[in-house]
């Protein structure tokens, strides 16, 4: 479904994207890593909104540096972006029917129940028709959810599309994600990856550093994660955990029973690895 | 709706007539009213339609409530845009009003006003049909199938449409109650217009901002019309017709104009698919 060799995209001295190697199949697919990794520039060359400097992309197969098959390319995507610029004068229903005619959904019957539907899938359909300005910080994110799944895409593109929303709804959109045939997400929260993610591509500095499940991440850290009620000062990483004792991460001392590693485990190991 | 009981009940014939569509329109108009501020009434009127008919109902008001708009779905991906509803305005403003205006007030400085204003309607469309800002989609209409060199120019021909019969009437309005207006003075801005458009659009297929473009294409233009006013020393219509209606001026405008679009469309590919952030 997206295929990448060697990809990277410079902007003015800044390498954001820095030979990125990726394949993937269907699924709802992850990024992970921290602000300014370079997860937005992936996404947005992904949505084909940003072409890469050097590489090869393909996308459903199709490669959308060539503009016949970028065009149908889009036809088969839905993309959310990190500000989806809603215009706050719309309602959800007239922005959501307005994307729909962008990609070409020029029928107005059945334009207005895939509208329906997708704002139903969202849960919007008691605000569809009230002023987005109105509309709290969640919702909105939801309307531009919404936009990004009218049409069902084959491919859905999705930065932080958990921004805003609250348990009840991430949950919602755990279901929802898993409906649909191909999802590329990012995110910075680690708790989304385990809930949303069958596979996770961790990035740093704009190159990957892991690649596989969200239980192969958490077991990077297998054996290297201990607690104790003191803290030890020669472990790489610690933290005090809310029941008042020291989770730590690196090489255990003999006799330290070590814990289950976490997902959480794994990144801040993978990030500790990243910064020494 | 109001809810306090009325002291009388309809006539279950007469709610069935009502139903069935065969209720006389005076009937019909007193049980709508009566029914309003019954809830017995509305309930026994429920049990005797079908389930089915009020289903259809329920669709056909939805359906009602649901219209996004009357527009066509060509005019609504140009002009679903506040912003470019506001730039027609601007342009018409532009054409229309200030040289009006000026002519009014100062005779002769009104068509010098016109000359310069008038081909920047169509430069001003396609500036604003570049910017984010009229797309109320925003980065999410950049991956739709609609995205690019297509929508950019149906947004600019929409605005620009708009503005030019009003500059045609501006002239004929200032031919008629100022002063005359020879007619190749009156058409001499189009070409002039048209390059000064295609070069706007042809920036956004570049890494220049098009809007940035179309603000020093209106500068050169200015430019233009005021050494015209200054080297010949006059604000007659003829002597300024002379100038800017001159042969050579107008063919280099044309090749330009056709340079500018043929060269957007061979570069259309920059337009819907970003080198830059």
């Amino acid at each position: 479904m997206i295929e990448a060799t060697d990809l990277s995209k410079t902007f003015g001295r800044t390498r954001a994207v820095d030979g990125v190697s990726l394949g993937t199949g269907p699924g709802v697919i992850g990024l992970l890593g921290p602000n300014g990794a370079g997860k937005t520039t992936l996404l947005r060359m992904a949505a084909t909104v940003l072409a890469p400097d050097s590489g090869e992309l393909r996308l459903l197969g199709l490669d959308p540096t060539q503009s016949s098959q970028r065009l149908e390319i889009r036809r088969r995507l839905g993309y959310l972006p990190q500000q989806p610029g809603l215009y706050p004068g719309f309602t959800p229903f007239d922005m959501v029917d307005y994307v729909a005619v962008l990609k070409e959904r020029t029928d107005r019957t059945q334009r207005r129940d895939e509208v329906r539907r997708v704002l139903e899938a969202v849960e919007l359909q008691d605000v569809m028709h009230r002023k987005i300005r109105t509309l709290s910080g969640g919702m909105k994110q939801r309307v531009a959810l919404a936009a990004a799944m009218v049409g069902d895409p084959d491919l859905l593109v999705l930065d932080e599309p958990a921004n805003g929303l609250d348990p009840d709804q991430r949950l919602r959109l755990r279901s929802l994600l898993s409906q649909s045939r191909t999802v590329l997400m990012s995110t910075h929260n680690i708790s989304e990856v385990s809930a949303l993610c069958h596979r996770v591509f961790v990035v740093f500095s704009g190159r990957i550093r892991f690649a596989g499940t969200p239980a192969e991440l958490a077991g990077l850290a297998d054996g290297r994660v201990w607690e104790d009620d003191r803290q030890d000062p020669d472990a790489i990483r610690s933290w005090l955990t809310a029941t008042g004792t020291y989770r730590h991460l690196g090489d255990p001392p003999s006799g330290a029973a070590t814990v289950d590693p976490t997902l959480d485990d794994g990144y801040l190991l993978l990030a500790r690895q990243e910064h020494t | 709706m109001s809810t306090h009981h009325t002291p009388w009940h309809a006539d279950d014939r007469d709610l069935a007539a009502y139903v069935a569509g065969g209720a006389p329109h005076v009937l019909a108009a007193s049980l709508e009213s009566h029914l309003a501020s019954c809830p017995a009434c509305r309930a026994r009127i429920a049990t005797l339609s079908d389930p089915s008919d009020r289903e259809q109902a329920w669709t056909r008001l939805a359906d009602v409530i649901d219209r996004p708009s009357r527009r066509s779905w060509v005019l609504r991906s140009a002009v679903a845009t506040p912003a470019m509803l506001q730039a027609a305005v601007a342009a018409v403003l532009l054409v229309g009003l200030v040289p009006l205006l000026t002519a009014t007030v100062a005779g002769d400085m009104g068509l010098v006003a016109l000359l310069v204003l008038a081909p920047l309607a169509p430069v001003a469309a396609v500036a604003l049909a570049y910017r984010d800002v009229s797309d109320p989609a925003g980065e999410i209409a950049l991956a739709t199938p609609a995205a690019g060199l297509r929508l950019v120019a149906l947004r600019a021909l929409l605005v620009a449409a708009v503005a030019l019969p009003v500059a045609f009437l501006v002239l004929l309005a200032v031919d008629l109650w100022v002063q005359d207006v020879p007619v190749r003075l009156a058409l001499a801005w189009c070409l002039p217009g048209l390059a000064l458009a295609a070069l706007t659009l042809l920036a956004g297929t570049t890494r220049l901002d098009p809007l940035e473009v179309a603000l020093a294409a209106a500068g050169g233009w200015a430019l233009l019309v005021a050494v015209a006013v200054t080297v010949h020393r006059t604000l007659r219509p003829e002597a300024l017709a002379d100038v800017v209606a001159a042969p050579a001026l107008q063919s280099a405008a044309l090749v330009v104009a056709l340079g500018a679009v043929a060269l957007t469309v061979v570069r259309r590919d920059a337009v819907g698919y970003r080198r830059t952030a």
